[in-house]
């Protein structure tokens, strides 16, 4: 803290302000650290103590690396309070290091969008990233170093500080330079953290380095060692592809570029421009990637191999596509896989399509595949032509790495006498049978740096609280090679140091923070020595330019094309039959919590799963025929057996499931999760072994006779028959869809679905548009229904979250839901997804019913809603046929702590109990665009300029906002596509919010075998 | 004709070689004014009474605690959800309005009609009205989010300078329903100027003379004074008139003004109303039953009432059964298939229970009322008063939530399930009605003296025995006096 008298003054004259001992107390601690005032805390103290927090962290948030503190008495240069401010750091999950801008209100992050410069992230972001900026803000997040003696002693701890850890790793680790030291970490593509560890393993002697990833992408980097002799990142050129397979890769999803590959694969589907693709998905659960699929396959996870065996097969040996130089199979080894029933009846049909499209076709297979399976799709993009063209390489060099179960051989062997633990939390999440916390207590001396006191911490004498990603500086390595930035926003708000700043106390005499350790990687990467130079002027330059950026320009690698070594590839072996008695059981992570992380992010909680529509649980997922043959029923809580270890856990009956194969997420039924977390779910890591990592055949599945409640945001109840039929007869007309060949015979077929209805015409005088007259686009082609926009809408709107038990009964909050729809075949149906808002009616439902005009027709037609004038008879909700309105049935933010409101954004009400609420096409956007432009020389506000929170995350830019007036504007040049059209139009609402209808391209020789329901109505 | 002992109560007889009397029993001036002014004056309070009255103070008062707890906490702790923002709040407030519907039926356009039999339970009726909507009102004010700037909805002035949007229904319902409350409540109270009147001169006791007699207005019964009095009961009988058909209609708007489909039909306002009429006179005769049993009044509300009460029922339940119907026809006729499968929904989706518990109680049930020997049957009718009372509870519940619980988009279909705070409430609603029943029935005289005596022969100035009951000269004999006029 600096000790200038001018700030002594200004806080002094706060407290006397605020005139109470509690704000003493707080303020004589470090500030943030002090920031979790009590919850009684009257509104006003709480003003006053976010006022001096907001002070405070805007200082350790500006790029400054002169670490002072000083009161807006004296602002500093470039800031206005009241005007956020964006900077570019990077969100790391795993070895995937995503590029976000990070917004900072008066000091305080309070949201996480993609990063438009790098092309990794183009702007938009996964709900992860986005969600991770309330991860900032978990209160249940360790504030403290504790000190335990050994297991069991302390649950809680005794409170240490960074100087206690200090004196203890003087006299600590010096004595381990001769052996015994042992670091295990989660994986990183920090190069400044690899440089520590290499640092490390230098002056450690006998010191070993684990990696420890739940999630892990490992199989993929030994595929390509298989197949090109080194490890290598595939870059995919998606937007290239005319046919695409993907083998249980989900890769608009689950794939280490997904961002980019979602973008490039809506860009290469745009009928309008010509360039259409076909999807084809072998997968056993429902993913995104499966949603969007043309054709889709339920195969069980075990027979995805013999799929992919199947298709070379019929590839080679059927269509004579020639084996490419070094392949490491040959034709006698396929032949006996041609015909394999794991590929299924279509799989002639899909290796004619492929043969078809040489050098424009792509195959893709998931992190949970065999290595041998990633080598065999790695040969035949090669024999396919693909390489070079949809797809590229970019080899690296990988550090060799004991694994989980080494370190517990080693462990177990008493040959590590300190384990440093960065990050993770392996007692938790390493697979069950290891014993991997009782293995862990063999080494002496345990340090665990971590967010939160977990599990892990819990079995150790040292817990280090780590600081967020929001707090530390550092590096990162992101999928196409390029360099990228992780700056702080804000100081820790619990004191917690980077990774970087424990390992240095180990490595260096006189230990580096992390903003110079974060430099000295900068100048090493970039060329400008082994340490960052002082008084360099063109290496500052260049470090401030990388960090505004976030991205080392320049430093993206192309991809290359690989030769293949001929390495031979096994053969998987032939999968065995599955049944009722013997099922499949597949290990997912989880698109809400992904492997525990965000346990407690209470965003992610509540946001439904994109298939499922299932919120604060996992469940074990049965396809429908499954589920009758088995005798068990959506929410029957059942014991799944293998491997001799068993799990409870309810049953949720998913159609599209593969026949026999029960998937279940991790991640949740979390021991040592905080408030949020607390009750969510079931474990799934207890079914999880080292040799089945992803599961495997022989599960058995039996039934308690429990019940368990599952709260899900769409089909609150299970549908009877009634319902059920009018489903399939309504969604054709909600959700429309055509196929590209009816499209380009008959481009208006979307006005032929959905009801007929004579011309509308209005009772009365209609709403004039003189100005503005905003819209918005969406393109059901696009979507994915990734869920990235919902998070996006609850970042920016401040959605209270209201609990799974609120959520059971139908009052969830969130203004923009995704609906979906499954239509046909409950065994392989086709998946219809919407993203629904208000549409801001012109003749709008809502306007008319209202007693007390609490929502008003704007003059450039937002459905306006005035939140104090609203007393909350909830007519207008009853009346809106999208029911996007939602009504604080309770004081939702009664609950949050003084941390928890630091995430809530200015620019928007907080709303009240008793009030309805809903889209408002991010009014705040739109006013501040309108002040830009008036501004700017009061010119008009141009196309582009604003961007509600939805748009701008939207990974395939599905969302199009702009003014309607305005011909030559995106949105007004959308509308005028034939595929364009309103949903309930019949109603004569006139909707702003028009959707374009999505267009499947199925392959003609097995459309005509299965047909599809999509097209029937009309 | 048999002559059992309580044959003589029997005037329902439809035999036009005789007068049937409203009231029976010989009874004069004097019997009806004592058996009436007894009850609130003279009689001891029977325990009955007092238990009665415990059990429904009770309830009101958990009315209260109810209602305590949502203003502390929030509507949430109703059942409702996202598509159903409307759930018990709503559909008591229908249901009551509509119970408060056969007071002002009665009173004003049976009045009007110059239907005399009416004056034995025109009282009562209207009390029962003014009751009912006192129990009505108070849903569409707690049901709100924010309770505390519920007079929002008045147009009277307010700091934020704005009326309300007199586009929307719920606005037409504060003018409706307080329109009909002031003028129920008049009717009620100028009705009853001459009966207070009557108890403050029979008072006994100091409180009860000062109490009567502010109530009384200075009553007299001067010729001026009843002259008057005629004057306003007419005019505020037609004032009443239309108001019977506009409250109804208007709640109904609530619905049909929406464009949910199920609410969104023209056929609303006359089966509301129908509806209303129905259930109001099923309730009128669920408390009328045991109160004339009790209170010794069966002379006074003769059986011919409860016929003359039961027709009506079948008339307008039979109203409601074809307004089913014709919803079902058009939801088909019309081609709307949104429309079309709001009504499918309702027979046969989720809901279904509760349209079939409907349809049995206000179509099947209420046809029995074509036997006369089944409507002049006290436990037959009173049985079926009671069928009625559910059947127009599930009507208005089916009505409201089924609609809303699945509309346009299937993706926010939810099925409803009230809480238990929706149940003690609408149990508490009934506590506090029966409370204020009770209260009447000790403080007020429960049957129009002044207007039953004005039904009597004796009333009729050209009356004399001779125009009543015959041959008899002089007073007629005991035996004739005790077993009708035959």
């Amino acid at each position: 803290m600096s000790d200038s008298s001018q700030k002594r003054d200004f806080w002094r004259s706060l407290d006397e302000l605020a005139a109470g001992s509690e704000f003493s107390r707080l303020q004589e601690q470090e500030f943030p650290g002090g920031i979790e005032a009590p919850d009684d805390m009257s509104r006003r103290r709480f003003l006053q103590i976010m006022g001096a927090s907001a002070a405070l962290a805007t200082l350790a948030g500006c790029r400054w690396p002169e670490e002072k503190i000083m009161p807006y008495a004296q602002r500093p240069e470039g800031t206005d309070p009241g005007t956020p401010r964006q900077f570019a750091t990077t969100f790391e999950m795993g070895p995937v290091a995503l590029p976000v801008l990070a917004t900072s209100y008066d000091g305080r992050p309070i949201k996480i969008d993609g990063n438009p410069e790098v092309p990794l992230s183009g702007g938009a972001t996964n709900v992860f990233a986005q969600a991770s900026v309330l991860g900032l803000y978990n209160p249940d997040r360790s504030q403290n170093i504790l000190r335990r003696n050994q297991f069991g002693d302390s649950s809680s701890g005794a409170k240490a500080t960074w100087d206690d850890f200090g004196t203890f790793a003087v006299g600590h680790f010096p004595r381990l330079r001769g052996g015994g030291l042992a670091v295990l970490t989660e994986m990183t593509t920090s190069p400044a953290v690899w440089d520590l560890m290499g640092r490390i393993g230098q002056q450690y002697r006998g010191a070993k380095l684990y990696y420890h990833e739940p999630v892990c992408r490992i199989n993929e980097m030994q595929g390509a060692r298989l197949a090109f002799g080194t490890p290598a990142r595939s870059q995919l050129a998606v937007d290239k592809a005319e046919v695409i397979v993907d083998f249980d890769a989900n890769f608009l999803q689950d794939h280490a570029s997904s961002l980019r590959n979602s973008r490039r694969f809506a860009k290469g589907r745009r009928p309008e421009s010509g360039h259409m693709n076909r999807l084809y998905v072998f997968e056993n659960t429902f993913t995104i990637t499966g949603g969007m699929a043309d054709h889709r396959f339920p195969t069980p996870a075990s027979h995805i191999p013999a799929a992919v065996w199947a298709l070379a097969a019929e590839l080679v040996l059927g269509e004579g596509l020639p084996l490419p130089m070094g392949a490491g199979v040959s034709r006698s080894d396929l032949q006996g896989w041609r015909g394999h029933s794991a590929g299924g009846e279509h799989i002639a049909a899909l290796a004619k399509d492929l043969m078809a499209n040489r050098g424009a076709s792509l195959l893709v297979a998931g992190m949970r595949q065999s290595p041998e399976t990633h080598a065999l799709i790695h040969l035949l993009n090669q024999a396919l032509g693909n390489v070079g063209q949809t797809v590229s390489y970019q080899p690296f060099d990988m550090a060799k790495l004991g694994d989980i179960a080494d370190l517990t051989k080693d462990l177990k062997s008493g040959a590590v006498d300190t384990l440093l633990i960065l990050g993770g939390n392996p007692a938790y999440d390493a697979p069950a049978d290891l014993g991997f916390g009782a293995a862990m207590q063999k080494a002496g001396t345990r340090i665990h740096v971590s967010l939160n006191d977990d599990a892990t911490s819990r079995l150790c004498q040292w817990h280090l609280p780590r600081a967020h990603y929001l707090e530390g500086w550092g590096d990162a390595m992101g999928w196409d090679g390029s360099y990228l930035a992780v700056q702080p926003l804000i100081r820790p708000l619990f004191g917690g140091k980077t990774v970087t700043e424990v390992l240095s106390v180990l490595v260096d005499e006189t230990p580096r923070n992390a903003y110079a350790v974060a430099r000295d990687s900068f100048a090493r990467i970039s060329g400008a020595g082994k340490s960052a130079p002082e008084g360099n002027d063109r290496f500052e330059k260049k470090w401030r330019r990388f960090i505004h950026d976030g991205v080392l320009q320049g430093s993206a690698k192309r991809g290359e094309p690989l030769a293949l070594t001929g390495t031979p590839l096994a053969a998987p072996r032939a999968p065995g039959d599955l049944s009722a008695q013997s099922l499949e059981l597949s290990i997912h992570h989880d698109q809400s919590v992904f492997d525990g992380r965000f346990c407690d992010n209470a965003w992610l909680q509540e946001m439904p799963d994109f298939m499922t529509k299932l919120t604060w649980d996992n469940a074990a997922l049965l396809s429908p025929a499954t589920a009758v043959e088995l005798g068990v029923g959506h929410g029957d809580l059942v014991d799944l057996e293998f491997a001799g270890r068993k799990q409870a856990i309810p049953v949720y009956v998913l159609p599209g499931q593969a026949r026999y194969s029960v998937s279940v997420m991790l991640g949740y039924g979390k021991p040592d999760s905080g408030r949020v977390g607390q009750g969510s779910g079931f474990n799934a890591y207890t079914l999880r072994t080292s040799g089945a990592l992803h599961g495997g055949a022989g599960l058995k599945l039996t039934k308690t006779g429990a019940t368990y409640k599952l709260a899900t945001t769409q089909d609150h109840f299970a549908m009877d028959t009634v319902g059920a039929e009018e489903i399939q007869k309504r969604v054709p007309g909600l959700v429309r869809q055509g196929d590209l060949e009816e499209y380009r015979e008959h481009p208006e077929f979307v006005d032929h679905l959905g009801i007929h209805h004579p011309p509308l015409e209005s009772l009365w005088k209609e709403w004039d548009y003189n100005g503005y007259k905003w819209g918005m686009s969406v393109d059901l082609n696009a979507c994915n229904g990734c869920n990235a926009c919902i998070i996006g809408c609850q970042a920016e709107n401040n959605i209270a979250v209201v609990g799974k038990d609120e959520v059971a009964r139908g009052r969830e909050m969130s203004w923009i839901r995704l609906d979906r729809y499954f239509l046909g075949d409950a065994e392989d149906p086709e998946c219809a997804q919407q993203p629904v808002a208000c549409a801001q009616c012109e003749l709008a439902p809502c306007e008319e019913v209202c007693p007390v005009a609490a929502t008003m027709h704007s003059s450039e037609g937002l459905n306006t809603m005035v939140y104090n004038r609203c007393v909350g008879t909830r007519y207008c909700s009853n009346n809106c046929p999208y029911k996007v309105r939602r009504f604080n049935w309770f004081n939702n933010f009664e609950d949050l702590t003084a941390t928890q409101r630091l995430v809530l954004n200015p620019d928007v009400t907080v709303r009240a109990r008793g009030v309805m609420e809903k889209c408002t096409y991010c009014v705040q956007r739109i006013e501040k665009a309108r002040v830009a432009a008036r501004v700017d020389g009061n010119r008009k506000i141009r196309d582009g300029d604003i961007t509600p929170a939805c748009a701008q995350t939207c990974p395939t830019d599905a969302i199009v906002f702009g003014d309607l007036n305005d011909p030559e504007s995106r949105v007004a040049k959308l509308r005028k596509v034939p595929r364009s059209y309103d949903l309930l139009a019949y109603l004569n609402i006139k909707p702003r919010t028009s959707y374009m209808a999505r267009i499947r391209n199925p392959n003609p020789q097995i459309a005509a075998h299965t047909g599809h329901p999509g097209s029937e109505h009309g | 004709m048999k002559s059992s002992a309580t044959d003589y109560l029997n005037n329902t007889s439809d035999d036009p070689r005789y007068t049937q009397e409203l009231i029976l029993g010989g009874n004069d001036f004097t019997s009806i004014t004592e058996t009436v002014s007894d009850i609130v004056l003279e009689r001891k309070t029977p325990l009955a009474w007092y238990v009665m009255f415990t059990i429904t103070a009770g309830l009101t008062g958990i009315l209260f605690l109810m209602i305590g707890y949502l203003f502390l906490t929030g509507v949430g702790v109703w059942g409702l959800n996202n598509p159903v923002g409307w759930g018990w709040a709503i559909v008591n407030f229908v249901f009551w309005v509509g119970i408060g519907h056969a007071g002002t039926l009665i009173s004003a356009i049976l009045f009007l009609l110059r239907q005399k039999w009416r004056t034995s339970i025109n009282r009562f009726a209207e009390a029962m009205t003014i009751f009912a909507v006192i129990c009505a009102g108070i849903f569409p004010g707690i049901h709100v989010g924010r309770v505390w700037v519920v007079w929002w909805l008045f147009p009277i002035p307010n700091f934020q300078n704005m009326w309300p949007n007199f586009r929307s229904p719920l606005l037409w319902d504060v003018f409706a329903v307080g329109t009909y409350a002031t003028v129920s409540l008049l009717f009620w109270y100028t009705g009853m100027v001459p009966d207070l009147a009557t108890l403050r001169d029979r008072a006994k006791g100091r409180l009860q003379q000062i109490i009567y007699g502010v109530l009384s207005l200075g009553w007299v019964g001067s010729h001026r004074h009843w002259h008057r009095y005629e004057k306003a009961y007419l005019i505020l009988a037609g004032l009443a008139t239309p108001l019977v058909l506009s409250v109804h209609s208007v709640v109904s708007f609530d619905f049909a003004t929406a464009q949910l489909p199920g609410w969104h039909t023209t056929i609303f306002p006359p089966y509301f109303v129908a509806g209303a009429v129905f259930s109001g006179f099923a309730m009128v005769g669920t408390i009328l039953i045991p109160a004339r049993q009790f209170f010794g009044l069966k002379e006074i509300i003769s059986l011919h009432h409860l016929e003359n009460m039961n027709k009506i029922i079948l008339a307008t339940g039979s109203m409601v059964g074809f307004a089913y119907a014709t919803e079902f026809f058009i939801a088909w006729y019309g081609g709307n298939p949104t429309e079309g499968f709001a009504f499918v929904n309702r027979a046969f989706g989720p809901y279904a229970w509760a349209y079939w518990i409907m349809v049995t109680c206000n179509v099947v049930t209420p046809q029995l009322f074509w036997f006369k020997k089944l409507r002049t049957s006290i436990p037959v009718m009173w049985v079926l008063y009671i069928f009625v009372n559910i059947g127009m509870w599930f009507e208005r519940f089916v009505i409201t939530v089924s609609s809303l619980s699945r509309d346009f988009l299937p993706s926010s279909w939810a099925y409803y399930r009230p809480t238990i705070v929706d149940i003690l409430t609408f149990l508490g609603s009934w506590g506090l009605f029966f409370t204020l029943v009770l209260l009447f029935i000790r403080f007020l005289p429960m049957v129009a003296m002044a207007e039953v005596k004005t039904v009597m022969p004796i009333a009729d100035p050209h009356s004399g025995e001779r125009h009543i009951v015959g041959d008899y000269h002089g007073d007629i004999p005991e035996h004739v006096r005790r077993k009708g006029h035959k």
